[in-house]
């Protein structure tokens, strides 16, 4: 049986949002190193430019995102797929025994 | 009733995403920042180099008090000096365990030495003390703050290159720590006037018997005494755990026993007496040690004491869990083979430090100039087996 798949808006809309989650983390990942302004913000606080304060809490809050959530979400996602590719499987293979 | 029925399809389907989520969100996550650790722990590969190499940019440029913003000059001052005090220990664990580059590492040692040794990074002791460190080893102003710290620096060199230029300066301070040690009623000295840190003592004690080791000379009854004091009096019964501070009027505690001082002091005191070391790790594991979703953590408070809010010695402390004692307890885990530990924490230390790896040399993005110094220093601490076979080696 070839049985094709097409993806579904919502699920090529979920893998757009991680693949820029992951860009944008490693943007902002390089920018901040290259500048050094996380120790800044943890050392300094209150001195750090607003700018840079936002940034850094937008990283830092990004890092736990990616490294701890983000592999739950993916495999959940993936599983996802794979649920709905035996889902529409089982249907075709009903619909050609009928 | 309902709009949306609740199927058995969907339910089945929202248990297995979510059975999948939990999956990921325990296993993944400290299994990928831990995926260096045992490379690390057994000093393979080429991460703690890359370290160096950072820490050898980091002591070469012209860094200052207004590197670090702490909002408290004294603790700018102290910061600087522990910069190049830890980046020392580190470059010195690193002739260790790379034999054959153990000029360069001795080299960049005295780097740090000649640093410790200029006005701006004396300073901030001077300020405290009203008195220069160096130039009053004679007096009787402890300064355990800068002399503690620098003496044991001084002496791993001693133990790892031999006679020096600095060998002088060395016997000066040791003498002087030793006197100063032996005419104290509380056998603590003072980090600054009228302040008594165990930990910082346990540098200075720890100063001593790596000077002994490198030099053949005797201090073993001070030592003992003081080692002996330090088990007795200035750890708590019922933890185990170094008190932060000691009254220096009675010898009674000024403070709690808390995770930062005892993680950092075990990490000095294993290059004298690795049998005390071990007790102290022993009961920070027992006492202190918790974690989430296996990232592990250090807290400050032990459970039985009803800890208060975190100071510039324990470093934010989120949840209990202590910055500080969870980078310094890394140290400990590599001194006394605790493998699984070691991965815990460092998938912590990764979590948190961000790693950032470019031409070579490595730098936790969130540490600063502090931060990745203490931890060059931690990653890079000697088994007790190593430093042993170091020492029997090299006829110490």
């Amino acid at each position: 049986m070839n049985l094709k798949l097409p993806l579904k808006n919502k699920n090529k809309r979920d893998a757009i949002h991680v693949v820029v989650i992951i860009a944008l983390y490693f943007i902002i990942f390089n920018y901040v190193s290259q500048k050094d302004i996380v120790s800044t913000l943890l050392t300094a606080g209150n001195q750090a430019s607003t700018f840079d304060l936002i940034l850094c809490l937008f990283f830092i809050v990004l890092r736990f995102f990616t490294l701890v959530l983000l592999p739950g979400i993916l495999l959940a996602m993936v599983g996802s797929l794979v649920m709905e590719y035996i889902v529409a499987k089982t249907k075709a293979h009903e619909k050609l025994q009928d | 009733m309902f709009k949306n029925k609740i199927t058995l399809k969907s339910f089945l389907r929202l248990t297995v995403l979510s059975v999948l989520f939990l999956f990921g969100l325990y296993f993944i996550p400290h299994n990928w920042c831990a995926r260096e650790a045992v490379r690390i722990f057994h000093n393979k590969g080429d991460i703690q180099n890359r370290m160096a190499a950072q820490a050898e940019i980091l002591v070469s440029n012209e860094i200052g008090r207004e590197n670090f913003k702490t909002g408290s000059d004294l603790f700018n001052g102290e910061w600087l000096f522990g910069t190049y005090m830890m980046s020392g220990m580190g470059f010195g664990q690193m002739a260790v365990l790379c034999p054959d580059r153990k000029e360069e590492y001795c080299f960049a040692m005295e780097k740090c030495i000649r640093q410790i040794l200029s006005p701006a990074v004396r300073e901030f002791d001077k300020q405290s003390w009203q008195s220069d460190p160096v130039d009053s080893l004679n007096s009787d102003h402890d300064h355990a703050a800068y002399l503690g710290y620098f003496n044991l620096l001084l002496s791993l060199h001693r133990l790892l290159k031999g006679e020096s230029e600095y060998s002088e300066l060395n016997d000066r301070i040791t003498v002087a720590l030793a006197r100063r040690l032996d005419k104290s009623p509380v056998l603590l000295l003072q980090t600054y006037p009228g302040e008594y840190y165990p930990v910082d003592n346990c540098a200075a004690i720890a100063s001593i018997g790596l000077y002994d080791k490198a030099t053949g000379k005797d201090h073993s009854e001070l030592l003992e005494r003081c080692v002996f004091r330090m088990k007795n009096d200035y750890t708590d019964k019922k933890t185990g755990l170094l008190y932060q501070c000691i009254d220096g009027s009675n010898g009674e505690p000024a403070d709690l026993p808390r995770g930062s001082g005892t993680c950092l002091g075990l990490y000095f005191i294993s290059f004298m007496d690795a049998e005390f070391s071990k007790s102290l790790y022993l009961s920070v594991k027992r006492e202190l040690r918790g974690g989430v979703l296996g990232f592990g953590g250090i807290k400050e408070y032990p459970s039985s004491c009803k800890g208060e809010r975190g100071d510039i010695d324990s470093g934010p402390v989120i949840f209990g869990y202590g910055l500080s004692a969870t980078g310094f307890a890394i140290a400990g885990t590599r001194i006394h083979g605790d493998s699984e530990m070691f991965r815990n924490l460092y998938a912590t230390a990764y979590l948190c430090g961000a790693p950032h790896d470019a031409d070579g040399k490595r730098n936790f993005v969130t540490g600063g100039h502090i931060g990745n110094s203490i931890m060059f220093a931690m990653m890079t601490a000697l088994s007790k087996d190593e430093f042993a076979k170091f020492c029997e080696r090299s006829g110490k």
